[in-house]
């Protein structure tokens, strides 16, 4: 949102604006590595970093079904997601003596009743309640009104929580939407009418919100991910601008990029594939031969660059680029 | 932090979070304010020693959680950081120590502003040189092309939402109104391009409300805000607002009386718009801003004009207004650290004087007149939070509110809990946003006031300030008469408010079904109202806070010293 004043004015089209740094201030302390996942409350209260994960999932499918109830915008429902990994970044999932936590469909549906709100998708609070109730208790059609018991408690229990959720998200509410900025992305470079490349880029988005993916890049990232994603399926080429590769274009970096590709693949290849669709990250993949950077954990192993990005990249990501790059990140880390 | 990649999970995450901290961080040092608008502490934070203001959040509408209105302010501030925009700096917690499940009380912090614009331009004691009116204007400028280069439209831009510290920096507070504005931004040269969306006209105070949104055009764009901004330049050299209509239909009257008629070259497509209907009756006028602004250069008048041009696409825009030569040409302005410090300016005295003035004929009664009191204001005087300004979403008087009544602190965004609303604060023309803008005008009656009784016509600045003495009511507060003795319930308004609330203000936003906290307008005109002027209210207020002055003047006017005890910010 913010530029310098005197930018020079873009040749044909407005050059995509940098997020405001109050902004990137605020999504950076949202932003940890891997190794961080592991440290979140519930894990560290002695839940199994595995049941971690997949309550996790099971509270963004929440979201999801209650959201599709309700027919939230995909953005609002992504916002909600982000809120609730969010929280448990700073929350306990696991009860203890003297600590009864919030169920993680509690959590889930006050992380949404608070993304309705700050999308401006508000839903009446009472269609809100009946559709969690519904998802809750897996009765798509349960006849649930004011007179229904698990009505009230529903009901209170998001009210309630919603303070909780606002002080564990230091009102961080800020949430680019990963939908919006690669839209923007893509008729920035007159894809957008490309359907192979849009289904593949919206599906990326959609698959990685029931991953912890929001937690280890920031949104942008997360966009240019799928669009690359996308351009790689339709076998598309993103040109460059002023000899700069794309993705500086875009403010994103291209080891960002690569590294959220390989998580999908990741996750894929460890779970067993359900639709045959699944593979389709794994093509993602970077071959084996690239440049390795010698720092990445598990998703980064065996990255390298293909030909165009190989040459363009090597100066900017691969130079002295990378070193700065990790150095600042752990110092991020480490406030 | 890395912690190892074989670390054992038990520590924990060592990271602190910026945005969210406890109250307990916070020494509160003394209510600044309380009202309608809410609780405002100056607060200091253990930490660091420093000042902050503190304030609280009101849940109004339990049912609906967190008001909306209070994340898009948040959101909006988050989002922005300039030395001329109001930060805010973090928001504290307060969990009520009790049993059963009660819900946090929320505070926002911001930095504590010593005074805004309204008050000391309120205050006799303090003299604006020309130099220092150019660099608060610099100021303004900076922060507006800030704001409008990130797409954002403040919509209620007016002196007293612009604060000012004792080292001479000015900036924009109360983001309440303000929105994304999904268009290009202006660029140098440009004037304030068109917008391709429309939004909602029920912003804005009305003094300082442009032509065109009088004139409903719903295409607005960032020159309503600059068109505040001119309101304000004026308001600097004059020491009190320059254009104080009654109505809407009056403000444009008044308008089009200093800046000419509109005709086809100075506001093309006046006559397509919504509410040119009844403009077209009005006695054709050249404009009187030569004479009325002849402290003015030839430059600092050109200025001025350029802020107030009638035609929303060629009134300069922020960028613009930074390079007028008005800034080159002497006096040169004044660097912040030049602008001489105010003293406490007597606030006190002054806020009880402002008590004493007062005191104005009751109003007749008329539509309902913005404010949000229902049937219990019976009140002789006028509504204490009425009109004027619109201030009643502050609670009131805030600014140039009726005289006398205590104002809230400024600069705090503490605007009241119908800050929240974001709702316009003028006496808002249209009742629920449906009613054209004058419709009412004229002789008809009232519409009904939503079962509240009528309320009696604000206070007004104007050329027969005298008539607020000769109205004095026998003791200082009868201004409010309902509160008398700080009683008022403070419940029986809200529940009110929120019924009356309805619709969302801007097409893009509505949602189907979900009341949010902003109050629908209401319909201020008053029929028959043509007394008026303002009466001079202009005395009674100050905004300063430095209640701790008290007794300075009590020699000067022992009127004045009634109520002096009371706090001087509690409205009820």
């Amino acid at each position: 949102m913010v530029s310098a004043a005197g930018t020079p004015q873009p040749p044909r089209r407005e050059r995509p604006r940098p997020p405001p740094p109050a902004v990137v201030e605020a999504e950076q302390q949202w932003i940890f590595v891997e190794d961080e996942l592991l440290q979140a409350p519930s894990i560290v209260e002695g839940m199994a970093p595995e049941e971690e994960r997949t309550l996790r999932r099971k509270g963004i499918n929440f979201i999801l079904q209650v959201g599709m109830m309700l027919k939230l915008p995909q953005t609002t429902l992504s916002t909600a997601a982000v809120f609730f990994n969010r929280y448990l970044m700073k929350n306990s999932l696991k009860p203890k003596p003297g600590y009864k936590p919030l169920h993680h469909y509690q959590v889930a549906a006050t992380a949404l009743f608070l993304a309705t709100k700050v999308e401006e998708n508000c839903r009446k609070m009472k269609e809100l309640v009946v559709a969690c109730v519904r998802v809750a208790l897996k009765d798509p059609n349960k006849l649930v009104d004011e007179q229904t018991k698990d009505f009230w408690k529903w009901r209170d229990t998001i009210l309630y929580s919603e303070d909780v959720l606002l002080e564990s998200l230091c009102f961080d509410l800020n949430v680019e939407s990963p939908y919006k900025t690669m839209y923007d992305m893509m008729k920035y470079y007159g894809v957008e009418h490309n359907k192979k490349l849009r289904n593949s880029a919206w599906a990326f988005l959609a698959d990685s919100a029931l991953t912890q993916m929001c937690l280890l890049f920031d949104s942008r990232t997360i966009a240019a991910a799928s669009l690359y994603c996308g351009a790689r399926m339709a076998e598309v080429s993103l040109e460059d601008d002023d000899g700069k590769p794309w993705w500086e274009i875009q403010h994103v970096k291209l080891r960002n990029i690569r590294r959220a590709c390989n998580l999908m693949a990741d996750i894929y290849e460890r779970s067993p594939d359900k639709d045959e669709d699944a593979n389709k990250y794994s093509g993602l993949r970077t071959p084996e031969d690239g440049i390795d950077f010698g720092d990445t954990p598990r998703s980064m192993e065996g990255v390298q660059m293909t030909g165009q990005e190989l040459s363009q990249s090597q100066p900017t990501a691969n130079g002295t680029g990378n070193a700065t790059e990790r150095g600042s990140e752990e110092g991020e880390l480490d406030g | 932090m890395a912690t190892p990649a074989t670390g054992t999970p038990q520590n924990g995450l060592q990271r602190r979070f910026k945005g969210c901290s406890k109250i307990g961080e916070y020494e509160m040092l003394q209510k600044l304010g309380e009202g309608t608008f809410g609780e405002v502490h100056k607060a200091r934070q253990r930490s660091s020693g420093n000042v902050f203001a503190l304030k609280k959040i009101l849940m109004h509408n339990e049912k609906d959680g967190f008001p909306i209105t209070a994340l898009r302010e948040i959101k909006l501030l988050k989002m922005l950081s300039h030395d001329n925009v109001l930060k805010l700096e973090e928001m504290a917690v307060e969990r009520p120590r009790a049993e059963g499940r009660k819900r946090a009380i929320l505070y926002m912090v911001t930095p504590y502003m010593d005074h805004d614009l309204s008050g000391l331009l309120d205050n006799p004691d303090v003299k604006f040189q020309e130099a220092q009116i150019k660099c608060y204007m610099l100021q303004l400028f900076k922060g507006l092309r800030y704001l409008h280069d990130n797409h954002i439209l403040h919509r209620d831009m007016k002196a007293a939402n612009l604060l000012i510290n004792n080292r001479g920096r000015l900036q924009i507070a109360d983001f309440g109104l303000a929105r994304h504005y999904d268009e290009p931004v202006p660029q140098r040269g440009k004037g304030n391009g068109e917008a391709r969306r429309e939004y909602t006209t029920l912003v804005v105070t009305r003094w300082y409300r442009p032509p065109e949104l009088l004139l409903q055009l719903r295409r607005y764009t960032p020159a309503i805000d600059m068109w505040g901004a001119g309101c304000v330049f004026g308001e600097m050299f004059k020491r009190k607002p320059i254009l104080t209509g009654q109505s809407d239909l009056h403000q444009a009257q008044i308008i089009f009386e200093l800046v000419g008629s509109p005709n086809d070259q100075s506001m093309p497509g006046w006559h397509d718009l919504p509410g040119a209907e009844p403009i077209r009756q009005f006695p054709p006028s050249n404009g009187t801003m030569a004479q009325r602004f002849r402290e003015l250069s030839p430059t600092g008048l050109s200025l001025i004009k350029d802020l107030m041009r009638l035609d929303w696409r060629r009134r300069i825009n922020a960028i613009d207004a930074i390079d007028h030569p008005y800034f080159k040409e002497n006096p040169k302005p004044m660097r912040e650290e030049d602008i001489p410090t105010f003293a406490d300016s007597h606030e006190l005295d002054r806020r009880n004087a402002r008590g004493q003035k007062q005191a104005l004929p009751p109003a007749p009664a008329g539509g309902t007149v913005g404010v949000g009191p229902n049937g219990e204001w019976t009140g002789s005087g006028p509504p204490p939070n009425s009109w004027g300004n619109g201030d009643r979403r502050y609670g009131g008087p805030q600014d140039r509110g009726p005289p006398g009544v205590d104002r809230p602190p400024r600069g705090y965004n503490d605007r009241g809990p119908p800050r929240y609303d974001h709702r316009p604060p003028p006496p808002p023309p249209l009742e629920g946003g449906r009613r054209p803008n004058w419709g009412n005008g004229g002789n008809l009656p009232p519409p009904p006031g939503e079962g509240r009784h009528p309320l009696p016509l604000p206070p007004r600045y104007g050329p027969d300030g005298g008539d607020r003495r000769r109205n004095q009511p026998p003791s200082g507060d009868t201004y409010i008469p309902s509160y008398q003795g700080g009683e008022r319930p403070r419940g029986s308004r809200e529940p009110d408010e929120r019924q009356q609330r309805r619709g969302s203000r801007d097409s893009a936003n509505s949602r189907d079904g979900y009341t949010d906290e902003r109050r629908p307008y209401r319909d201020d005109r008053r029929p028959g109202d043509s007394r008026g002027v303002a009466r001079d209210r202009r005395d009674g207020r100050t905004r300063s806070r430095s209640p701790d002055r008290r007794g300075d003047r009590d020699g000067r006017d022992n009127r004045e010293n009634r109520g002096r005890n009371d706090d001087i910010y509690r409205r009820r």
